[in-house]
């Protein structure tokens, strides 16, 4: 069986999608895993009014996800042609 | 009239208005089931990132979700964070591929997707009947929220008192009467667009939502930054909090208190005896005339709190104070994880936890029905680039902003622990007053609204098109388009109506059916959906046994739990999300059925992977 381009263009693309998530996923847990469960009894560590956690755990990697998603977007996925049955067989 | 509900009313009448514009282009169509059912497959960047960026945010994202972040802090931003990757996992992953092959093979719902995959009936009818089953859970919840929210604008209208009244005449011992009028009211509403305009009305009404719920965030925002002073602000004194405890309180009678009744409010703030502040929170209470007369009521104990309006009426005494589980005195419990927790004394989001959001989110939204069904409808590629970068800039907007809003509504409006679920319209309400412009509150309330329309409407047409295509075209193909036509206006309004009488006295625990259902439906369908796109070698009794298998893991962790906390909550087992299980099950399953089985018929897998 000859697989179509659609399908291994379709399996390129979903290992990228896939390795994207296991990026952000290992940045957000593991910084969060050493720097937000510590006890802030006395002053507050703070960077742009938020816990500095926060800032550097989740909304620089949040920031960064949405620019992977706009290049992935962009450059990754390929434009393809859609057709449906009744128009295949006309 | 109260200006908060005519600017909610102008936003109802304008998604009628949309609604009634898209029914009368749909009519026009000659193929009326692809029409009504997914839009003639047509549609275009607004539409299609719209669409699917407001039928994932349901009105979870702006009640249960605010209410989280009021309750444990800045950890809720963690809880979230899986949401930076939602748009090109459950966008990216599937759409291309579901919307190539859907044209292809002329599917219009997904069971009918798997159905022409395998060419097998028992595989098209596995799929329905776990669409229908827990679809129909999450609709009668978000029946449920759509009336909460109605009652709180309504409430005070002399018209609405008397509806109450009125149908409190005809109303069974021990339903409330309120509720049962603002389910009328919404269940009309919403069941009446979406019979009447089909997956185009849902769109474009979606399309209005989705704008009126970034307005609704965006205008939150800057009010709630500028009345606390900033967020920095907000943070530092967010650090000072500390959890109320639960305690009962015991009011009595003094020698200043007023003659004859005293009310005890729900909600309002009073002071004991020695200087200790604390909240009545459910339950309004009356200290009976007579000089002895005392009353207990419940109530939460805050520490380091100076509210503003504080009742003098009697004397109260603190007994039986309980601290949270975790975070008791402990300051700064608000700005790290796992954040405070009322019972589970390892806090509110262990790293675990966090990791099993973390793959919730992105995968549990691409396993959503009423996600993939948008997949099918995008007009060509370039759509489907273009709405993956708007619905991330859409998600990183909304969901970042409702945790740095709530963080800082807790701090302008504390006391709200034991209403958590009523801090968005409590918030949006005190915020335009504080700004002097009544009317807006009318317009933030709308976007949970909003949100919960925009849900409810794609799940009755799920249910419909699953019922119409995938069981009643099965049984005659050869139905005229004039009978479907009918059938689907029937079937629209008859799942609607079922849902609302299943929702006339709502079961208790409602939160945790949504997520029942929605975790039940992402761990049945997400695997064998992403499998039967992706892997050639699967077979039909693959596919059966991934979804009985992951929905007997679903219902077998959901007993379990049950019987261990005797709440309707599942086990985590290894503290993860059950969907995480379903999922491994499902997988294991399809691959091990798959693999001991025969090859599919190479005819049957061509028109999936072969050009």
């Amino acid at each position: 069986m000859t697989q179509s381009k659609h399908f291994k263009q379709a399996k390129r693309e979903l290992f990228i999608f896939l390795t994207g998530w296991l990026f952000f996923a290992a940045w957000v847990l593991i910084y969060s895993y050493y720097n937000a469960y510590k006890d802030q009894n006395e002053e507050p560590s703070i960077t742009l009014g938020m816990p500095s956690w926060v800032f550097w755990g989740i909304a620089i990697p949040w920031i960064c996800a949405t620019a992977f998603t706009v290049y992935i977007s962009l450059f990754v996925i390929r434009d393809q042609e859609f057709s449906n049955e009744e128009e295949q067989k006309k | 009239m109260n200006p908060a509900l005519v600017s909610f009313g102008l936003y109802v009448l304008a998604v009628f208005a949309l609604a009634w514009i898209a029914g009368k282009s749909s009519s026009k169509s000659k193929s009326f089931v692809s029409e009504y059912f997914l839009g003639g497959r047509a549609l275009g960047l607004w539409a299609f990132a719209l669409t699917f960026a407001t039928t994932n945010a349901s009105g979870g994202s702006f009640i249960g979700f605010p209410a989280k972040i009021y309750t444990h802090g800045w950890v809720l931003a963690l809880w979230i964070a899986g949401y930076m990757t939602v748009p090109f996992i459950a966008i990216g992953i599937l759409g291309k591929r579901l919307n190539y092959v859907a044209r292809k093979v002329n599917a219009i719902t997904l069971p009918e997707v798997l159905g022409k995959r395998f060419k097998s009936g028992p595989v098209t009818l596995v799929a329905t009947s776990i669409i229908v089953l827990f679809m129909f859970f999450y609709l009668m919840a978000q029946f449920k929220a759509g009336g909460m929210i109605l009652s709180t604008l309504l409430s005070e209208e002399p018209l609405f008192i008397n509806g109450t009244e009125f149908i409190s005449q005809f109303t069974p011992d021990g339903m409330d009467p309120e509720y049962l009028l603002t389910l009328i009211i919404f269940s009309l509403a919403v069941i009446g667009y979406v019979v009447y305009g089909g997956f185009k009305a849902v769109v474009w009404t979606d399309i209005m939502q989705g704008i009126i719920m970034f307005l609704g965030v965006a205008i939150m925002l800057i009010l709630v930054l500028s009345q606390v002073g900033g967020l920095e602000r907000a943070t530092r004194e967010l650090h000072k909090m500390v959890p109320p405890k639960t305690c009962e309180a015991i009011f009595e009678r003094t020698p200043e208190s007023p003659v004859g009744k005293i009310l005890i409010k729900k909600g309002a703030w009073y002071k004991t005896n020695n200087d200790m502040v604390f909240i009545v929170p459910s339950e309004s209470t009356i200290i009976k005339e007579g000089a002895n007369e005392s009353s207990n009521v419940n109530a939460y104990l805050y520490e380091n709190s100076k509210p503003k309006n504080l009742s003098k009426t009697s004397s109260a005494q603190i007994k039986s104070q309980k601290g949270y589980a975790y975070g008791e005195n402990k300051k700064g419990v608000y700005l790290t994880a796992p954040g405070p927790d009322l019972k589970k004394g390892t806090g509110f989001l262990a790293i675990v936890t966090a990791l099993s959001f973390f793959i919730f989110w992105p995968f549990g939204g691409t396993g959503q029905p009423a996600n993939m069904v948008r997949l099918m409808a995008f007009k060509n590629t370039q759509t489907l680039r273009r709405s993956i970068i708007t619905v991330a800039f859409f998600y990183s907007f909304i969901y970042f902003c409702l945790v740095v809003i709530f963080c800082c509504g807790k701090v302008l409006m504390p006391g709200m622990e034991a209403n958590a679920d009523r801090v968005m319209p409590e918030l949006a309400a005190l915020l335009s007053k504080n700004a002097g412009m009544p009317w807006l509150a009318g317009l933030l309330v709308a976007a949970p609204f909003a949100a919960i329309m925009s849900s409810v409407d794609s799940f009755i047409l799920i249910l419909s098109s699953s019922l119409v295509r995938d069981v009643y075209q099965r049984i005659n193909p050869n139905a005229s388009e004039r009978k479907l036509k009918s059938l689907s206006y029937m079937i629209t309004l008859g799942v609607g109506i079922l849902a609302v009488f299943a929702m006339m006295n709502p079961p208790q625990y409602l939160q945790d059916l949504i997520i029942f259902a929605s975790g039940g439906l992402a761990g049945c369908l997400l695997m064998p959906m992403a499998l039967c796109l992706y892997w050639p070698r699967m077979t039909p009794k693959g596919a059966i046994a991934g979804m009985l298998g992951a929905l007997i893991i679903h219902l077998g962790l959901t007993i379990i739990g049950f019987k261990m906390t005797g709440n309707f909550e599942p086990y985590d087992l290894l503290d993860l999300n059950p969907f995480i299980w379903d999922v491994i099950g499902s997988a294991i399953l399809i691959v091990s059925v798959s693999l001991l089985g025969k090859n599919p018929h190479q005819g049957h897998t061509d028109p999936f992977f072969v050009d």
